[in-house]
């Protein structure tokens, strides 16, 4: 099975979320495999869930002040705060050969992961039950659901997916450090609220750096790849945007992913929301 | 068990047909398979509807998921209890949680729908 490789680079929130759609717009119009994505972010952003609530969630003022970045997904889930982490992006289907339902995607992916923290000297674990109850917090790593990578209890890495039929974009955070309280500050919480939830979390999120595995990004990339090919016969070719995708994703960046009505309104259509000056956590 | 007066479509939706208009859900295999709901985006009354492109948008635990249109027609009626009760989807997925009612466009459309015996043996339930 040929898959895509898309070379690991560091850009804007806008941006690397508009380039995951466009690849995902390519895979439905069957204009490439499977595509695994890895990049990072130009600055500590805060991506929010498709349906999270911006501004009842997210301190905007602390945002703004910290010069934090802030992305709606298209993806599920809640908050994460991207800044010590590698974060890829899978985008395939059962046409390519890619499991049926949603679960079975899931483990796809975690199983290579798995293989591919072993080679780092991790021993992770799926996590196999729904969280309990209802979601109480903003943030996405208080809580893993089915087939969440786990080291010792503790969550290592956060994913989410967005589907049309049975072709998928799955979103994952890499943890290589954890900070929480740099996360909970940027909620919307009292500060007392706000330490008690960072000392949860931290109980509950575990990170490279904490297992004190430290390795270099080319590395462990090289090494998620290497498992794709050992478990499911996967090549890889390396290939950067086709001029169509790139286009495409332009403009996603300036109609959807860099606009005020994406990332603060979606979801929230009657709030009262204040003006925050169209681009500025492009 | 699959109600036997509804039809489905490959992408688990289910529709109860009454005269030239169509309540439309998803299935208890959709729900299943999705895991909680925990939000819902309908589609608006009065909204066009064309036949597999996105209607309403289902969050659960772990993805967000397009519902497909089923059919091309006019959204008349939505199930506006799932903004507050999105779980009525996992509950009562043939009941309560109903997601839309449309006003079809060509009742031709119907005869590409499956119906229980067909969709039971897509999702491997027929015994």
């Amino acid at each position: 099975m040929i898959w895509r490789l898309i070379p690991y680079r560091v850009a804007d929130p806008a941006w690397n979320m508009a380039v995951d759609e466009a690849l995902f717009r390519s895979y439905l119009e069957e204009n490439t495999p499977p595509v695994l994505r890895f990049y990072g972010w130009s600055k500590p952003t805060i991506s929010i869930g498709y349906f999270q609530d911006t501004v009842a969630e997210i301190n905007l003022a602390r945002l703004r002040e910290l010069d934090y970045g802030l992305v709606r997904r298209t993806t599920g889930g809640r908050a994460v705060l991207h800044d010590c982490e590698l974060t890829y992006a899978v985008i395939g289907g059962v046409r390519s050969g890619l499991p049926l339902g949603l679960m079975p995607s899931y483990l796809y992916i975690s199983h290579a992961l798995i293989e591919a923290f072993s080679e780092l000297e991790i021993i992770a674990k799926l996590h196999q039950g729904m969280p309990q109850g209802k979601i109480k917090s903003g943030a996405c790593f208080d809580a893993p659901s089915w087939y969440e990578l786990m080291v010792a209890g503790k969550k290592l890495v956060g994913s989410a997916q967005y589907r049309q039929g049975e072709n998928f974009l799955q979103h994952g955070s890499i943890l290589l450090d954890f900070d929480a309280a740099a996360l909970t500050k940027v909620l919307n919480l009292s500060s007392i609220e706000a330490s008690e939830y960072a000392a949860i979390l931290q109980r509950k999120v575990t990170s490279f750096a904490d297992l004190g595995v430290f390795t270099t990004l080319e590395r462990m990339i090289t090494t998620i790849c290497l498992a794709f090919q050992k478990l499911y016969q996967i090549e890889f070719e390396i290939s950067d945007l086709t001029s169509g995708e790139y286009q495409q994703a332009q403009e996603l960046m300036e109609l959807k992913y860099a606009t005020d009505n994406w990332n603060l309104i979606r979801g929230n259509k009657e709030s009262q929301l204040q003006s925050f000056g169209g681009r500025i956590f492009a | 068990m699959l109600p036997k007066d509804l039809k489905y479509t490959a992408e688990h939706e289910w529709l109860k047909i009454e005269g030239d208009r169509a309540i439309v859900g998803i299935t208890n295999y959709a729900q299943k398979e999705l895991g909680d709901v925990v939000f819902v985006d309908l589609p608006a009354v009065g909204q066009r509807i064309n036949i597999k492109e996105g209607m309403a948008t289902i969050e659960s635990v772990k993805a967000v998921s397009e519902i497909y249109a089923p059919v091309n027609g006019e959204i008349v009626e939505i199930n506006d209890n799932l903004e507050h009760s999105p779980e009525f989807i996992n509950q009562d997925p043939y009941g309560k949680g109903w997601i839309a009612i449309v006003e079809l466009t060509d009742q031709q459309e119907l005869d590409q729908l499956l119906n229980s015996t067909t969709y039971a043996e897509l999702i491997g339930e027929s015994k």
